[in-house]
């Protein structure tokens, strides 16, 4: 017989077990391991969604800072801009006031030295000149230069206008004696003396005392000062037209340098 | 030849007969749930799994889905069952091409016990689904009453039909394997061995489904 109704129980019976044991030993595992994978996935997915929520809160945190932090850095920069700027233009015009500065105490300095230079040349060309002017006088009259100082002297004395005469006469005497000086820068002779009083009083004043001076000042001169009024022949006149004529022929040179 | 593997006792008292169906049933059970305890003893959750869990989640979620497709309902209540039936039926085929072994699904005594299973499972889910009244109603008395003879010829023919077609096309199987070993002993059988395996897994399968479509009918009225 092809069934062999024992088997067929047995076979139940153990197809049942075996229903049993897999159902303990395989699918219930192998569904709940399943099922926890998922469970772990969905809470892993639930998880990353979370955290990429929160990445994308702090990028747009960071992108917000990073652009505070832009804008503060051009805010520092032009700051920064300002303040170099400042600096610049102080430092400038303190260089600039500086060389001012320099630039005047050069000039002055030049100016100093010019005129030191200007006073220096003006006295020596007027020693030259004097003793130029002396020795060629001398050299051509045959006579010292202070004869024909005074020569000249009393020549203008003699050649004073009307004018010139009646300002000096109606002008007060300061004192009751009328001293009149004569300063020169040499000794005048006796005779010469003698002929420059009696110019005197004969043009200026005929009860006036006259005193004589030498005055070391004078270069080369001699000088008649009266109430306030002076005739003379002095050397120094000419010396200093000799002077401002140098000066101005220096000074045209200096600002062609310059 | 033996025709069936009932033929081959190995130990007889009384109606008790301990033959090579059984020694080889006993031998599938064990290497089952042997196989199956030594891969879920250490299961993961993680993503990272081993080759043995992955065939096993592979073969579960498999079936799973097979149900699911045939009977349109969650396949959780009958993977046990259904599961079992495909995986005994299939491993008992494939292992025919083991020298000496003899398929417990090649007797008739077997599948008839499997059909015997689904017989009594197929109303046990109407049941549990939808009440005894409610599962006769709807199950045996449709479209008329008048049709519950043929209704209930219906579930025997089916029965039958599950246990003949399964054992017929093992037994053939092994008969062919067996009667081509004698005509041309060379290179045929290895090609029928390989013709054995793709139909021992189809006949699996179609057990399997057959068994399910029933259930599902048996439970889809309730829905309908």
């Amino acid at each position: 017989m092809l069934i062999d109704p024992f088997v067929v129980i047995a076979q139940i019976i153990n197809f049942l077990i075996l229903v049993a044991l897999l159902k303990r030993f395989l699918y219930k595992p192998i569904t709940q391991a399943m099922e926890a994978r998922s469970q772990r996935i969905e809470r892993q997915l639930a998880t990353a969604a979370e955290k990429e929520k929160d990445a994308e809160v702090e990028k747009e945190l960071y992108l917000q800072k990073q652009q505070e932090l832009a804008s503060q850095k051009q805010a520092w920069l032009e700051q920064t801009k300002q303040e170099v700027e400042q600096e610049k233009e102080k430092l400038t015009q303190q260089a600039q006031a500086e060389v001012n500065q320099a630039r005047s105490q050069w000039y002055a300095n030049l100016e100093q030295d010019r005129q030191k230079f200007t006073c220096e040349l003006r006295d020596r060309l007027s020693q030259q000149v004097a003793i130029t002017t002396r020795k060629a006088l001398s050299d051509l009259a045959n006579a010292n230069l202070e004869t024909q100082i005074i020569e000249t002297f009393i020549d203008r004395l003699y050649n004073l206008d009307e004018l010139q005469k009646n300002t000096i006469n109606t002008a007060p005497v300061p004192n009751p004696r009328h001293i009149i000086n004569i300063c020169s820068s040499f000794t005048i002779p006796e005779e010469k003396k003698e002929r420059v009083i009696t110019a005197i009083r004969e043009q200026i004043a005929a009860n006036a005392e006259v005193q004589f001076e030498i005055v070391t000042d004078f270069i080369c001169g001699i000088e008649l000062r009266d109430r306030g009024y002076k005739i003379s022949w002095n050397l120094e006149h000419y010396l200093t037209e000799l002077e401002t004529a140098t000066a101005k022929i220096l000074t045209e040179n200096n600002n062609q340098v310059a | 030849m033996n025709l069936t593997p009932d033929q081959i006792i190995f130990w007889q008292r009384g109606i008790i007969t301990i033959n090579a169906t059984l020694v080889f049933t006993w031998l599938i059970m064990v290497l089952l749930i042997f196989g199956s305890w030594l891969v879920t003893r250490k299961l993961s959750a993680s993503t990272k799994i081993s080759k043995g869990q992955n065939l096993l989640e592979v073969l579960v979620l498999g079936i799973g889905n097979q149900i699911k497709e045939v009977s349109q309902q969650e396949p959780e209540p009958y993977t046990p069952f259904v599961g079992t039936l495909f995986i005994f039926i299939a491993v008992s085929n494939l292992l025919s091409i083991v020298p000496g072994y003899q398929p417990p699904t090649g007797s008739l005594s077997t599948t008839a016990a499997l059909a015997i299973c689904v017989f009594f499972a197929i109303p046990l889910y109407g049941i549990k689904k939808q009440g005894f009244m409610g599962y006769f109603k709807k199950y045996y008395l449709q479209p008329t009453p008048f049709m519950l003879p043929f209704n209930i010829i219906s579930r025997f023919s089916n029965t039958i039909s599950l246990s003949v077609r399964l054992f017929g096309n093992v037994m053939s199987g092994t008969m062919i394997v067996g009667i081509l070993l004698s005509i041309a002993p060379l290179f045929f059988p290895i090609i029928m061995q390989a013709m054995g395996i793709l139909t021992g897994l189809i006949q699996a399968y179609i057990f399997a489904i057959l068994a399910m479509v029933f259930i599902a009918a048996a439970t889809q009225t309730t829905n309908e």
